[in-house]
C-alpha cells in the first residue's frame, strides 16, 4: 500500500467507520469551552451574602453600612441584633461574611479614639474569602479617608490640607492584562486546552490500538510510512481544532485576543505533535482501548492541576515542579493564556523547542515500538506457517 | 444471594486486582500528588520589581515594608521605566512598584504623594494576592506617615494616629484561619478522584453479565443488581475513608467534625455514584463509548459543583447543571465537616444522595430485567 492510500484509509476510518475519533478531536475542547464559558459567565464573584451587626446604630455606622450596601461585591442579607444571631448566620452559611460594628463606634471616632470594626469571613472557600477581604479593605480605606479628613478639619486644619495630611499617599493599583479580574478569562482557556489534549489522546489511542489489533493488514508496508500516514490526519485536524476552539472563545465568550497567530501556530503544531507522540506511545503498550481510556481519564486531572496554570510553579515543591516539567500541557496552556491576554509569552520559544524535541522523540519511539511489534508478529506468522 | 456477593467480591480482586487497584489507587494517588503540590499552602514570594526614583529614607522604608512581607520577594531594584516594564513583560516580576521622584518631599509638604503598583493578572492567583497585600502594606505605611504629619501640627502622637486611621479593621477568618489553599481545595480534588475511580469501575459492572445472560437465568434482576452493588459500594466507602485518613494524617487537613457525619455523607455519595454507574452499565453495554462520552460529565463536574466557583455567582444555567451533579451535595459538605465541624445541609444532602442512588438503582434493575427478558424471548424464537 502506498503512503497516500494508508492516509486515505485512515481518513475513511475517522470519518465513516469510527466517527468517534473526529468527535474527540473537535468535540472535547469545544464542549469544555461551552460548559465553563457558561459556568464562569458572570466573570467575577459578586453579591457575597453579608450580615452586619450594628451595635452602634449611629449616623456614622449607617454611613459605613451604606458603603457595603453600595458595593456590588456584597449583598446584605440580614442585620442581626445580637452577636449569637450573627454567628448563627455564618454557621448556617446563610452569610459568608459578617461585619460587627461595636456600640461605641461613633463615639470613639468623634472622641479621637480609634474604633475597631470586626470582619469575620468564612475561609473554607478561598475564592469567596479573597473577594471579601479585598473589597472590605477597599471600602474601609475609603471610609477612613473621608472620616479622618473631617476629624483633622474639626481639629482646626484647613480642608485641603486636612485631606492631604490624613491621606499622605495616593495609591494607584493598575491591573494589567485582565483588568476586571475576570475568572472566565483566567480559567477557561486552560480547561479547554486540557480537554483538547484528552481529545487527541482518545482519538489517537483508538486509531493505534485498532491498528495493533489488525497488524496483518498493513504488514507489507514500512513502519515509518504507516505511522506517518496514520498520524498525519490527526495532526492536521487537531491543529485545525485548536484554532476553532480559540475562535469560539474569542467570538462567543469574548476572551480577548492580543497576540499574534504565528506564535500560536508554532505552539499549537508542536504541542499537537507531542500529544500525538505521547498517546501513540502509551497506546502501543495498552492491551485494549478500555485500558487506554482509563489511563487517559486518570491522567486528565493531574495534567491540568500540575500544569502551573492555576497554582504557580514558584509555589510548588521540587517534586511537583519535576512532574510539571514532564507534562506537555505545562508548556502549552500558560503560554496560550499569556498570548491571548498579554499579547506575548516570555518563554514561548523555549516551550516550542521543548515541545518539538518531546514530540519528535515520542513519535519516533512509538514508531520503533510499532516496528518491533510488527517484526514479532511476522516471526510468529512465519512460525505458524511452518508449523502448518 | 450470598453466592453472588461472594462471587462479586472475588471478581473485584481478579485481573491482577485491577478493579481494587482503580478504586483505591486513583483517590490515594490524587490525594498524595495534590497534597505535595499545595504543600506550601499560600502563594508566597511573589516576584516584585521596585523602581525607586526618590531614593530617600521614606522611599526606602516603603520598599523595606514590601521586603519584610513574606508575600513578596524583591527580585530587582531597577533604574529605568523600560527595565521595569521589561521585567513585567518577561514574567520575571509579577508585580512592580514605582515610587516617584518627589515622594518624600510631597509627603513632608502634605501634597499627597503618588505610589503606583502594577500587577500581571493573567493568573489571578498572583493578582488577588497582590491586590489585598499591597493595600494592607501601603495603608499601614500611610497611617504612620500621616501620624507624623499631624504630630507636626501639634497633635499628640496617639491622637494623631487615631485621627489618621479612625477605624481599625480586625479580620478574623473562621474555619481556615491561615487561608490555606490545601485546606480549601485538597478535599474536593480527592473526592473528585474517588468519583472518577468509582465511575470507571461501576459503569463496567454489568458488562460481564450481559456477555453471559444465560448464566444466572434463575436469579431475579434485583438480586443480581444488589449483588453487584454491595461489594463495589462497600469498597468505595473504604477507599473514601482511606483518603480522608491520608488527608488528615499526612497533609494536615484539620478534622473538626464527627467521624460519623463524615461516614454518613461518604456512604450517601458513594451509593449515588455506584448506582449511577450501574444504571449506565445497564442501559449501555458498550462500555467504551459510555466511558468516553460520560467522561465530559464526570470530569467537568468538580469545577461545576460550587466547590470553588460559588453557586451564588453562577447564572441560572450553571445553577441547574450544578443541581444535577451528585458531587454538589457531597464535596462542600465533606469540607465543611472537616474544616468547620458542622455542615448546614448534611442531612438534606445525605437524603438527596440516597434518593438519587435509589432511583438509579431502581432504573438499573428495570432496564436490566427488560434486556434480560428481551434476550430470553429472542432465545425462545431462535429455538422455535
Amino acid at each position: 500500500m502506498k503512503w497516500w492510500q494508508i492516509l486515505k484509509r485512515e481518513l475513511l476510518q475517522m470519518l465513516r467507520k469510527d466517527f468517534r475519533r473526529t468527535n474527540f478531536i473537535f468535540g472535547a475542547s469545544i464542549a469544555y469551552l461551552v460548559i465553563f464559558g457558561l459556568m464562569y459567565g458572570t466573570h467575577v464573584v459578586k453579591d457575597v451574602p453579608l450580615v452586619i451587626y450594628d451595635e452602634d446604630q449611629s449616623q456614622l455606622s449607617r454611613t459605613l453600612i451604606q458603603s457595603f450596601a453600595d458595593s456590588e461585591k456584597f449583598q446584605i442579607v440580614a442585620q442581626p441584633a445580637t452577636q449569637e444571631e450573627m454567628e448563627n448566620y455564618l454557621h448556617e452559611e446563610t452569610a459568608y461574611a459578617a461585619i460587627h460594628i461595636p456600640h461605641d463606634f461613633s463615639r470613639n471616632i468623634t472622641a479621637d479614639k480609634s474604633s475597631p470594626v470586626l470582619l469575620v469571613a468564612n475561609g473554607a472557600n478561598l475564592v469567596i474569602t479573597n473577594t471579601i477581604t479585598t473589597s472590605t479593605q477597599e471600602i474601609l480605606a475609603a471610609f477612613n479617608q473621608k472620616v479622618s479628613a473631617k476629624l483633622a478639619e474639626s481639629a482646626g486644619l484647613p480642608a485641603d490640607l486636612a485631606a492631604n495630611k490624613t491621606t499622605p499617599i495616593n495609591f494607584t493599583l493598575r491591573v494589567l492584562n485582565n483588568p476586571t479580574l475576570s475568572y472566565l478569562n483566567f480559567f477557561v482557556i486552560g480547561l479547554a486546552m486540557a480537554a483538547f489534549q484528552q481529545g487527541i489522546f482518545l482519538a489517537v489511542g483508538a486509531s493505534i490500538i485498532s491498528e495493533y489489533q489488525n497488524l496483518r493488514e498493513l504488514a507489507p508496508c514500512q513502519p515509518l510510512k504507516v505511522m506517518t500516514a496514520k498520524l498525519l490526519p490527526y495532526f492536521v485536524l487537531a491543529t485545525l481544532s485548536f484554532f476553532i476552539t480559540l475562535l469560539v472563545s474569542i467570538e462567543v465568550f469574548d476572551i480577548p485576543f492580543r497576540g499574534d497567530l504565528t506564535s500560536l501556530f508554532l505552539l499549537a503544531i508542536t504541542f499537537v505533535l507531542t500529544a500525538i507522540g505521547f498517546s501513540s506511545l502509551v497506546a502501543s503498550f495498552c492491551e485494549s482501548e478500555i485500558t487506554f481510556t482509563k489511563l487517559s481519564l486518570t491522567y486528565a486531572v493531574p495534567a491540568f492541576t500540575l500544569s502551573g496554570y492555576v497554582w504557580p510553579l514558584q509555589s510548588m515543591d521540587s517534586f511537583s515542579q519535576t512532574i510539571a516539567y514532564i507534562f506537555p500541557l505545562f508548556y502549552l496552556s500558560d503560554a496560550v493564556r499569556d498570548i491571548m491576554l498579554a499579547g506575548h509569552s516570555p518563554l514561548l520559544y523555549r516551550n516550542i523547542i521543548i515541545l518539538l524535541l518531546l514530540g519528535v522523540t515520542l513519535t519516533a519511539l512509538s514508531t520503533l515500538v510499532y516496528a518491533k511489534k510488527r517484526r514479532q508478529f511476522e516471526i510468529n506468522a512465519t512460525q505458524s506457517n511452518i508449523a502448518l | 444471594m450470598f453466592n453472588i456477593l461472594a462471587n462479586e467480591f472475588r471478581s473485584l480482586f481478579k485481573n491482577r486486582c485491577s478493579t481494587i487497584l482503580i478504586l483505591f489507587g486513583i483517590p490515594i494517588l490524587y490525594t498524595t500528588l495534590f497534597g505535595f503540590l499545595y504543600s506550601s499552602n499560600v502563594v508566597k514570594n511573589i516576584p516584585l520589581a521596585i523602581y525607586d526614583q526618590d531614593q530617600t529614607a521614606s522611599s526606602r522604608a516603603l520598599a523595606q515594608a514590601f521586603a519584610d512581607s513574606e508575600r513578596y520577594n524583591i527580585i530587582a531594584q531597577v533604574t529605568s521605566q523600560e527595565s521595569l516594564e521589561q521585567s513585567l513583560a518577561n514574567n520575571n516580576a509579577m508585580a512592580t512598584l514605582v515610587i516617584p521622584e518627589n515622594f518624600s518631599r510631597d509627603i513632608k509638604l502634605s501634597q499627597a504623594a503618588n505610589v503606583l503598583m502594577e500587577t500581571n493578572a493573567t493568573n489571578l492567583m498572583f493578582a488577588n494576592n497582590v491586590i489585598s497585600t499591597s493595600q494592607e502594606i501601603i495603608q499601614t505605611f500611610a497611617a504612620a506617615a500621616g501620624q507624623k504629619l499631624l504630630e507636626g501640627v501639634n497633635q499628640p502622637p496617639a491622637q494623631a494616629l487615631k485621627t489618621v486611621a479612625p477605624v481599625r479593621l480586625g479580620l478574623r477568618i473562621i474555619n481556615n484561619p491561615t487561608a490555606s489553599y490545601s485546606n480549601f481545595v485538597l478535599v474536593g480534588l480527592s473526592v473528585n478522584g474517588l468519583q472518577i475511580a468509582m465511575f470507571m469501575v461501576s459503569c463496567t459492572l454489568l458488562t460481564a453479565e450481559y456477555a453471559h445472560l444465560s448464566r444466572r437465568r434463575k436469579l431475579s434482576a434485583p438480586a443480581i443488581i444488589i449483588g453487584k452493588l454491595l461489594p463495589c459500594w462497600l469498597m468505595s466507602i473504604l477507599s473514601y475513608l482511606a483518603f480522608i485518613g491520608i488527608l488528615i494524617s499526612c497533609f494536615g487537613i484539620p478534622m473538626r467534625g464527627s467521624m460519623l457525619e463524615l461516614l454518613l455523607i461518604g456512604s450517601a455519595f458513594t451509593f449515588a455514584i455506584t448506582n449511577l454507574g450501574l444504571f449506565i452499565s445497564a442501559i449501555a453495554p458498550n462500555v467504551l463509548s459510555v466511558m468516553q462520552n460520560a467522561a465530559i460529565y464526570i470530569m467537568s463536574s468538580f469545577l461545576c459543583c460550587g466547590y470553588s466557583w460559588p453557586q451564588f455567582a453562577m447564572n441560572s444555567i450553571g445553577k441547574i447543571y450544578a443541581a444535577t451533579l451528585p458531587i454538589t451535595y457531597a464535596a462542600i459538605t465533606i469540607r465543611d465537616i472537616l474544616l468547620a465541624a458542622y455542615a448546614p445541609d448534611l442531612f438534606r444532602n445525605t437524603l438527596i444522595l440516597f434518593i438519587f442512588g435509589g432511583v438509579f438503582c431502581l432504573l438499573a434493575i428495570l432496564s436490566f430485567s427488560w434486556r434480560r427478558q428481551k434476550y430470553a424471548s429472542e432465545c425462545q424464537e431462535g429455538l422455535t
